[in-house]
């Protein structure tokens, strides 16, 4: 079991969370060059440490957690909602 | 014929009572204590099983699970490990894979063809002629599997536990021990768990004539029980390394999941066989089996046996055998290096033992499929037959190292060892003992007392450093205990029947590396694993590839270590079920319930056949007056300046025209422009706001509203009143008549419009009402709180009881739903439908500056392929049309039924299906059924039902 210490909450289990890796928000508008497909579906898939959104569903807030894909290794979480 | 040995008091069984069992018909007779196979040993059993290919004589090679040749099952069980398998009084086993049972066993016969049975003979076989497959996988299929399975056996669960403690040990051996001792000292909390029915290990097989070990297992052993942080558990195996230091041990009564912080691997070696012409005959084992045979079980492995010592401490070993009753005729030394055993042979020659070098072994020869002999070729180039019926090898050494490689570690060859060692280990993680390489008793005892004191440490204990020993110089396993012969059938996998030769053609073919040797050859893929046939392939191919063992390296073990019966992975039922306010007034009115998600809903009310119970519910409610429970329904309540930024970001409308106290039908898209959710808005004030989801989203659309909000950084409040309020439809041309004898307000069609909402008083108690039309007829949708909720609907049921309201169910509301040609998300709808293909373009606003999937809704607007259309078939033929019946066009696929059902109001089938667009012109679609029966249906417009919305209009 993997547990990490997340503000408000105190130390977690993971598996408590659900995570949206890369949920950012629609663009008001498409740069000329990228189409809606590319937009929705191309991804860097490349081991890196990313930025992710991560939502506690019993208390239902939402974290950002920066992790490393490769090692699954997490760095630190703060509440997303500044 | 008897292979038992008289009685010891260091053994394992108890002679005072008996066990009798079955195998293969015969009756047999075994202590308590015993396992399957020391007891059919002792009884002189000599075949026990039959190989999976070409179905040779086979018996236990390890006596330790680290083979699996003897497969046994019963009527009620697979899967039996007879090596570790305590017999059941009265059990009758049989083994498995044989036709026509073990000794006539038909599929012998197979062995004489494997010369036509390569590796990988069926990649290159059965495919050509084409027709002939059907058959050839008849007969494979019938061929293979070790066991069957009986259906009608009782499924059964075991509890699993969850266990958190500092330090797990793996392995009560002599280095596990002396690791649980020194964390008692620490105060640590400590389990150590070991597979066997004792600990002790090799203490209990091995060194058990060492002065200085006997002393230790005696002070030890005895002390643990009294440990007071240390735990131990025998009998439980550790089945594998899973994230976040979280190890199953699986034991008699199930899984322990035990969370670790630190954990200590002690878990000893498989000790490697020798390749040789015939080399898995019975009566040929590891030497270490016939330790555990004659030390726990005090059985016999053999009458006269030959001990084939490819490393140092065979010599030791034998000579401890030779002391508690082994008739050993010859020790063949097959030193690795000239004179590197001289001092053992001079030994053992002294004791009266006959000693003979050889540079190889030639053959062990059958006879009825027993050993009878082996044949050498020795120092002096002379061939020499030794007449024996038991070959015990002890060629070296293999780590148990799966849960290291698990946490992270690699396996390197070390050649002074010749073996395997792990290497790079994560922090945290910790070898001791024999896995570590450390063969030397009291060197075994200081690296588990390091590895502890390194874990406690880790874990923050202020303590100095104890050094670990340091491994010897001196190889204890052979490098190539490999004999070829021209006549093959020298087996380097027992579970697969691999030969040699296999290897080679692997090897020639192209095969040539570890990972492709093996799913070329399927070389540890079989029940054991590769334990005992792993490192042999490594010599192997490194000899093939002329390269080191070291350059080859090792597959990746993978959990389970030991098989893991599915009753112990299962757990104990954890079903949540969640009722709504009402649900004892559904089960007064007895209501049929149904899981949906974790809810339990009323599919339909009463007694008799599904289509009777709909057919009264749906005339309730088009005719007087029906009552629905849709608690289930997610309810949020939004409270801000920011209410409509977030909804219009949410869904895909505008919310402008909105008025107050009125709702609207929702629906919301994701990234891609694909469907996921629908509801009703309604706006009570610019800043209050009131949202229906459908009951399996409600968490996720609750969960992306606070995601948006949270990336927005909206001034608004979120509040999810799913579960604490209670809501129902009341529905049908009557239904005004009965909300307004329990409320005092208007319900005028001026004062209370379709699609208004207003806060009524009903019953005394205070709910929200909505004006909704998802059945099609004039009805409320009645919201209060979870407390008050059952007041209301009984109320309801009293007030509409003399006008005949009825209950409807789920059921019910899908026929009447799918009359009014409304969707319902996930059965009309799909993982790539979007708006446009089901009629809901008007619902979508581009217009608007930032929305979630409002780019590929763009794009997506004139890409359009497929559409929702209505269809109506009024003669069926008598076939059944189901949900996600096929649309075709000749040979074409154009979708998909997706809702289907008999209308009373049409009296016909009507339906919904989703197919690719077609021509404006196009009347009728080809439906075919589930036994490929085409049924004509024509395309109508929808609703079937009260197309122009009259029922909504009140007088």
């Amino acid at each position: 079991m993997k547990f990490f210490e997340f503000p408000l909450l105190g130390t977690r289990a993971i598996s408590e969370f659900v995570p949206a890796h890369d949920d950012v928000l629609e663009p008001i508008n498409l740069a000329d060059n990228i189409s809606a497909g590319d937009w929705v579906y191309e991804r860097d898939s490349v081991p890196k440490i990313t930025t992710e959104f991560w939502y506690h569903s019993t208390s239902q807030i939402w974290f950002k957690v920066e992790r490393n894909t490769g090692t699954n290794q997490i760095y630190s979480a703060e509440v997303l909602r500044e | 014929m008897s292979r038992r040995l008289p009685p010891r008091p260091e053994e394992w069984i108890d002679r005072k009572v008996k066990i009798d069992f079955w195998f293969e018909g015969e009756k047999f007779s075994a202590y308590k204590g015993d396992v399957i196979s020391s007891a059919l040993i002792a009884n002189g059993q000599k075949i026990l099983a039959r190989s999976f290919k070409y179905h040779r004589a086979r018996s236990t090679v390890s006596m330790a699970n680290h083979d699996a040749n003897v497969i046994l099952e019963t009527l009620t069980q697979t899967n039996i490990r007879a090596d570790v398998t305590h017999p059941s009084a009265g059990a009758r086993y049989q083994a498995v894979n044989t036709f026509g049972g073990l000794k006539k066993d038909l599929a012998q016969i197979l062995n004489f063809f494997s010369a036509l049975l390569p590796v990988g003979f069926y990649y290159k076989a059965f495919y050509r002629p084409r027709f002939l497959f059907p058959l050839w996988e008849k007969l494979i299929r019938g061929m293979t599997g070790l066991g069957k399975v009986n259906s009608d056996t009782d499924s059964w669960r075991q509890a699993r536990k969850q266990l958190f403690v500092d330090v797990l040990i793996v392995g009560a051996g002599p280095s596990g021990i002396a690791a649980a001792e020194y964390l008692e000292k620490t105060g640590l909390k400590t389990i150590i768990a070991d597979e066997n029915d004792r600990v002790g290990g090799t203490l209990g097989y091995r060194h058990n004539t060492d002065q200085s070990a006997q002393q230790f297992k005696d002070a030890t052993i005895k002390n643990l029980d009294n440990f007071s942080s240390v735990s131990t558990l025998p009998m439980h195996y550790a089945a594998g390394l899973y994230e976040g230091g979280t190890v199953p041990i699986v034991g008699p009564d199930g899984i322990k999941e035990v969370h670790t912080k630190a954990l200590i691997i002690a878990t000893g070696s498989y000790e490697q066989p020798a390749v040789f012409r015939n080399n898995d005959a019975p009566g040929i084992i590891l030497l270490s089996a016939a330790e555990r045979l004659m030390n726990r079980y005090s059985v016999l492995p053999c009458e006269s046996a030959v001990i084939l010592a490819g490393n140092p401490e065979a010599y030791e070993r034998a000579k401890n055998l030779k002391k508690i009753g082994l008739r050993i005729v010859a020790i063949i030394d097959l030193s690795p290096v000239p004179k590197v055993h001289e001092k053992e042979i001079a030994d053992a020659r002294k004791a009266g033992i006959k000693v003979t070098k050889i540079t190889s072994i030639v053959e062990a020869s059958l006879r009825k499929g027993i050993l009878d002999s082996i044949t050498v070729i020795t120092e002096h180039n002379q061939t020499e037959k030794i007449p024996c019926d038991g070959i015990l090898m002890s060629v070296g050494w293999s780590p148990a190292s799966s849960l290291l490689v698990q946490a992270g570690a690699k396996l390197s060859y070390l050649t002074s060892l010749e073996q395997v060692i792990p290497d790079e280990i994560p922090a945290g993680t910790y070898a001791a003992g024999q896995v570590n390489g450390i063969h030397e008793f009291k060197s075994k005892i200081d690296d588990g007392v390091a590895a502890a004191n390194e874990a406690a440490r880790f874990l923050g204990c202020d303590l100095p450093i104890i050094p670990r020993p340091k491994r010897e110089d001196r190889a204890h396993s052979h490098p190539y205990p490999v004999s070829a012969h021209p006549k093959g059938k020298e087996f380097v996998d027992f579970d697969e029947d691999i030969q040699l030769n296999d290897l080679r053609t692997s090897w020639r073919e192209g095969f040539n590396s570890v990972e492709l040797m093996k799913r070329y050859s399927t070389i540890g893929m079989g029940p054991s694993q590769g334990k005992i046939s792993n490192m042999n392939g490594v010599r192997v191919l490194a000899g093939l590839n002329k390269k080191s063992p070291g350059a080859i390296g090792t597959t990746t073990p993978r959990p389970f270590t030991h098989p893991v019966a599915i009753g112990a992975l299962a757990g104990q039922r954890f079903r949540r079920y969640w009722r709504t306010p009402m649900h004892q007034c559904h089960q007064r009115m007895a209501a049929n319930f149904e899981e949906n998600g974790h809810w339990l809903r009323p599919m339909t009310y009463g007694a008799g056949s599904m289509q009777t119970l709909i057919e009264k519910e749906y005339a309730a409610v088009r005719d007087a007056v029906g009552i629905i429970d849709v608690s289930t329904l997610g309810k949020v309540e939004l409270f801000g300046p920011d209410c409509i930024k977030l909804l219009e970001y949410a869904y895909t409308c505008k919310f402008d025209k909105l008025r107050t106290d009125m709702t609207r039908y929702i629906f919301m898209v994701d990234g891609s422009g694909v469907l996921i959710d629908d509801g009703v808005a309604a706006r009570f004030s610019d800043d209050h706001f009131y949202i229906t989801t459908t009951s399996s989203n409600a968490h996720t659309v609750v969960k992306q509203l606070r995601l948006f909000s949270d990336l927005l950084n909206l001034d608004i409040a979120i509040v999810d009143r799913t579960r604490q309020v209670g809501a129902f439809n009341v529905a049908g041309p009557l239904s005004r008549e009965v909300l307004s004898k329990i409320t005092s307000q208007s319900l005028s069609e001026a004062d209370f419009p379709y699609l208004a909402v207003r806060e009524l008083q009903i019953a005394n108690v205070k709910a929200r009402v909505m004006r909704v039309g998802f059945v099609g007829e004039l009805g409320y949708e009645i919201h209060a709180s979870a407390n008050s909720a059952q007041t209301i609907w009984n109320a309801l049921i009293e007030a509409g009881k003399p006008l005949g309201i009825m209950p409807f169910g789920v059921e019910t509301q899908r026929l009447l739903r799918l009359e009014k040609g409304h969707i319902i998300l996930g059965q009309d709808t799909d993982g790539m439908t979007t708006p446009f293909e089901v009629n809901l373009g008007w619902g979508v606003n581009l217009k608007k500056e930032q929305s979630i999937g409002k780019n590929s809704l763009i794009h997506l607007k004139t890409q359009t392929k497929r559409q929702l259309v209505g269809f109506e078939c009024t003669n069926t033929r008598k076939l059944e049309i189901l949900e996600s019946n096929l649309i075709v066009e000749g040979d074409r696929i154009l979708g998909r039924v997706t809702s289907v059902s008999y209308s009373p109001h049409r009296k016909g089938i009507i339906g919904l299906a989703m197919i690719d667009s077609i021509d404006a012109s196009t009347e009728q679609i080809c439906i075919k059924d589930s036994q490929g029966n085409l049924i004509d249906a024509q395309i109508v417009s929808t609703p079937f039902y009260d197309p122009e919305n009259l029922r909504q209009l009140t007088s």
